[in-house]
């Protein structure tokens, strides 16, 4: 009877701490990421994902020509720096924020129609003694102009 | 209490094993050894095979009726999907590809500022969207915040893209990611519809029909997020097939691109990504995008 119920007890918490580091996520992108974006209007898509120390996500999206934009990539505040670069479709990288202090935003414009990948890497923490691995949500955020 | 902090550790172990399952719905499988005559190929796959996470963004609605607009589109109300037929949607299927639809639809009234279109499809929205549980994607604040508002475009912009990004967050939150992957689909396939109805002659509508063609583009980012789920869930494996006739015509399009150049305004800190493209489309070619796309519109509105 003691098993089943630890048993009950573990598959619950497993679910619960799931949805939560979810919905965790979901709450950081729109208070902590949102905001990034103004003066563009978010475009509405909600594209985040937890990913500890070394790991790397990528967000393919077309963008259109003659139009202006604006990326905004934000990490938890425990994690080190996060590094994006954008890519084209043959993955030659255009643009990466290692290069410029590891801002968090990029502005640009397309003179055509294009697919870009969004490419977000959290790099090691070298500076930290513990053996703990940093985690948390990442959070990619795409604004446009509605003039 | 040694036992209980083992117990803890593997409960916290658990919940990031589930956190990372929730999150990674797409992550890369193993593929095959390349020949070394495609090792570059080879590198650029095993840098895409190391990468946790692939995620599919598609155009909001907004933006897309808004690129309409700016290529000379005009406004026909005649061509939204009714709100009367928001009572004919049972199924969950039919709720999230029309809460698509409508979702489209009223992206397009707000650009084209149309009041009472605009108040009319949140309502129906709100309708679909407390059919699919998502009660708190249109609360009534957002009614109330839209009234307020209904006369500032860019603040109505503004409220219908917090919608969307209510609703898909709630549902990636819920585990539900093939609703709001059906709900992008159909939002995706609305604004399709309603671009190649304002748009008849390739050499007239010129900028327009570009408009149109680039959407290739994200098409294929669409059956990319399908093909996520299509395996698993018959609701996204019914619209990835009814997606292969538009996807025939498309691979028939051709769309020239250059390299990319990046300038960049040093003191602004803006980019321009330099690049030209030559889109090669027939009149008969865009006369069957026009139908197939009015066909799989209307298979979902009905």
């Amino acid at each position: 009877m003691k098993n089943v119920s630890k048993l009950l007890v573990l598959v619950v918490s497993f679910v619960l701490l799931g949805t939560l580091s979810y919905g965790q996520c979901r709450t950081f992108a729109k208070t902590e990421c949102k905001p990034s974006l103004e003066p563009y209007v978010h475009d509405g898509i909600f594209n985040a994902t937890e990913l500890s120390e070394g790991e790397s996500a990528e967000l393919y999206k077309t963008f259109y020509s003659n139009q202006n934009y604006r990326i905004a990539i934000c990490g938890d505040k425990q994690l080190p720096k996060i590094k994006f670069s954008i890519m084209d479709a043959d993955r030659n990288v255009l643009f990466t924020n290692a290069k410029h202090s590891y801002k968090r935003v990029w502005d640009f414009k397309m003179e055509s129609s294009q697919q870009l990948i969004i490419s977000i890497e959290v790099e090691t923490n070298d500076e930290n003694i513990s053996d703990e691995i940093a985690r948390g949500c990442v959070a990619v955020l795409v604004g446009f102009s509605a003039d | 209490m040694r036992r209980n902090s083992k117990f803890i550790r593997l409960l916290v172990t658990l919940g990031l094993v589930v956190g990372i399952a929730s999150c990674n719905s797409s992550d890369k499988k193993e593929t095959s050894t390349q020949s070394a005559e495609e090792q570059e190929q080879a590198q650029k796959e095993q840098i895409v095979k190391d990468v946790k996470k692939v995620m599919y963004s598609l155009p909001s609605p907004v933006e897309t009726t808004l690129l309409l607009k700016k290529a000379g589109a005009g406004y026909d109300e005649a061509l939204l999907n009714p709100t009367s037929n928001a009572n004919k949607y049972n199924t969950d299927k039919q709720k999230a590809l029309n809460l698509g639809v409508y979702g489209a639809d009223l992206s397009y009234a707000s650009i084209f500022e149309q009041d009472q279109t605009i108040m009319q499809y949140m309502n129906v929205s709100k309708k679909l969207a407390i059919g699919l549980d998502l009660l708190a994607a249109i609360d009534q604040s957002i009614i109330d915040r839209l009234e307020a508002n209904h006369d500032n475009r860019d603040s109505v912009i503004r409220i219908i893209s917090e919608t969307f990004l209510n609703s898909n967050s709630t549902l990636k939150e819920d585990n539900r990611p093939e609703m709001a992957a059906l709900i992008l689909a159909g939002g995706w396939v609305e604004a399709l519809y309603l671009a190649t109805q304002l748009t008849k002659d390739v050499k007239k509508d010129k900028e327009l029909v570009e408009r149109i063609v680039e959407q290739k583009l994200s098409f294929n980012e669409l059956t990319m997020l399908l093909g996520e789920y299509a395996e698993t869930n018959p609701d996204i494996a019914d619209v990835a097939s009814k997606l292969e006739g538009i996807s025939q015509i498309f691979n028939e399009i051709e769309i020239e691109k250059s390299g990319i150049q990046t300038i960049t305004d040093e003191e602004s800190g803006s980019t321009v990504l330099k690049a030209t493209q030559k889109i090669n489309i027939t009149q008969a070619q865009y006369d069957a995008l026009k139908t197939a796309s009015a066909n799989l519109r209307n298979s979902f509105i009905q």
